[in-house]
């Protein structure tokens, strides 16, 4: 006789079994089953329908697989690799706390930033149709605004104007970025941090996720439950009106959800295991794959990517990118000492991941360049990864 | 998992519209609860039933309701399995799903668990639903919920303890 489990102990058994049980999901039948069958049927007596529905159910099964057999092998286009839907919005690659855009080529140039602080940014930029992009950030000082610390969002246009720059925190309440669609901007809104060493630029309390309008400032609630802990290690990506969100839940745990941002009705595709903070969330161009790089409490601290296929929630890769931690004596197994700075689909199935590579600086990113300070470009590494 | 849907039906929310934004985790409820070779068929009889039922057009929380119709599925599906199965060669019933992680008796005892017991356990660890929010998406009582979970929990201690 074993010792009796803890009742915690008990639990994540249980968690380990419901997650074991939905994880062999096949994927959906793609579509309702045929019009014409499915529109007579509220016509038919309830009586005849108990003599009909084996039948009925025989055809829709033959219809789904048919329906499945003409998807799957890419007759139109839905799951094969389509160049055409990438557009040059997906592909671009910004660089995440060191304002930069990282070019095809490899080279990292500067990003319009406006009147904003390159130092203060909260969240990737996200780009927008056009070449625009958006960020938010504080406005860089200035005498007389020795003492605005409030988060302001602002769109630039492609030759670096300025579309819109508009202040959207406070000096209480600290704004990040999550993700963007062509009209809105997904921000969380969190109350800043009351400790002295942070100096009130940290989140802190329950976060709240809104969809603010970025031609009117108008703002609506996302009904998004983002716990106390997870408000800063949160990422998001949006298609279309699709919103993927990743964020710890607790007991080393993050959930992938997806939000409909018309109907606001959201589920949860998948969880990553031994995860404690979501660092980037990208989607692939027609939304079937989401990459997402996560960080893990272990030994030393791991940095890793996740490939998740959104229509199963089936995880169909998992690698180590490398350690994100303090080395010194270099304890880390002999893996690379990595931070991460963005990513970005190139395609349907290749997903390239821009880190900074530590070793110079220690393993530390401590003493790195400071934020808003240019990276020296061999100090940026470029993963890239292919959906197997 | 919550959801914001309205307090009245929406007649602009096509059913087509509601079995995409559902259907991805509806197929993952029926894999839990029948297995991953007759996910699909049980998730396809739900939906067909669903949609012939007078009371559809009606229905405010379609997840709910959708839900409740495949764990109703599940049980007539693995009903008539049972039958069949009783003619056929012996496959044993927690070959049903594929569960690399677990011992084998533990895959017995989840094997063992009700259709509802299973549903309450994904429910409840997968989507991290409060009993509360269980007991509305199936339908239940809370007081049913917690007594489901306490039956699992002791099946599967009972097994994890020996």
């Amino acid at each position: 006789m074993r010792e009796r489990l803890s009742d915690d102990e008990l639990d994540r058994e249980l968690r380990c079994v419901a997650h074991d049980l939905v994880a062999q999901a096949p994927p959906a039948p793609a579509r309702l089953p045929a019009g014409p069958v499915v529109d007579s049927l509220a016509a038919i007596p309830r009586r005849r329908l108990g003599r009909f529905l084996p039948a009925l159910a025989a055809v829709t099964v033959v219809l789904i697989i048919v329906a499945g057999v003409v998807l799957g092998s890419g007759w139109f286009g839905s799951t094969g690799v389509d160049q055409a839907s990438v557009t040059a919005a997906d592909r671009r690659l910004f660089l995440e706390s060191w304002p930069g855009e990282l070019l095809p080529d490899g080279s990292a140039v500067p990003l319009e930033m406006g009147d904003l602080s390159p130092r203060a940014l909260t969240g990737a930029p996200q780009a927008l149709p056009g070449g625009r992009h958006v960020v938010v950030s504080e406005r860089n000082p200035s005498a007389d605004r020795a003492t605005d610390r409030a988060n302001y969002l602002a769109v630039l246009e492609a030759d670096g104007g300025v579309e819109v720059e508009r202040k959207v925190g406070s000096d209480t309440e600290w704004i990040g970025l999550l993700a963007s669609t062509p009209t809105e901007a997904i921000l969380i809104r969190a109350r800043r941090g009351l400790d002295a060493d942070s100096y009130g630029s940290n989140p802190s309390g329950q976060g709240r996720i809104v969809a603010h309008n970025l031609a009117t400032g108008q703002e609506r609630p996302l009904p998004i439950p983002v716990t106390a802990d997870s408000r800063s290690s949160v990422a998001a990506d949006a298609i279309g009106d699709r919103l993927v969100l990743a964020f710890p839940t607790g007991g080393g745990r993050c959930t992938l959800d997806v939000i409909d941002l018309t109907s606001l009705g959201w589920s949860r595709v998948a969880a990553l295991s031994n995860c404690h903070k979501v660092r980037g969330v990208r989607v692939s161009p027609t939304g079937q794959f989401v990459a997402v790089v996560y960080g893990n409490l272990g030994p030393v601290i791991e940095l890793r990517f996740a490939i998740v296929d959104l229509e199963s929630g089936l995880i169909r890769d998992d690698i180590l990118l490398g350690h994100n931690v303090l080395c010194p004596q270099s304890p880390c197994g002999g893996g690379r000492q990595v931070d991460y700075l963005g990513m970005a689909w190139e395609n349907e199935t290749e997903a390239r991941i821009a880190l900074i590579d530590l070793e110079p600086y220690d393993g530390s990113s401590e003493s790195m360049p400071s934020y808003g300070s240019p990276i020296p470009r061999a100090a940026i590494l470029v993963d890239t990864r292919t959906v197997r | 998992m919550t959801t914001n849907e309205a307090n009245v039906a929406d007649p602009e929310i096509s059913d087509a519209d509601i079995y995409q934004r559902l259907a991805p985790e509806l197929i993952r409820m029926a894999t839990a609860l029948v297995g991953r070779a007759d996910a699909a068929d049980v998730l396809s009889g739900a939906v067909v039933r669903v949609l012939a039922s007078p009371k559809w057009p009606g229905v405010v929380n379609h997840r709910a309701y959708l839900y409740r119709a495949v764990c109703n599925e599940a049980n007539t599906w693995l009903r008539r399995s049972a039958a069949r199965r009783a003619g056929e060669a012996r496959v044993p019933v927690e070959d049903r799903w594929e569960l690399p992680n677990l011992r084998p008796d533990v895959r017995r005892a989840v094997a063992r668990l009700s259709v509802r017991q299973r549903a309450v356990v994904v429910l409840t660890y997968w989507a991290d639903l409060a009993p509360a929010a269980v007991a509305e998406q199936l339908g239940i009582s809370e007081g049913s919920v917690r007594r489901h979970l306490a039956r699992a929990r002791s099946s599967l201690r009972r097994v994890l303890d020996a």
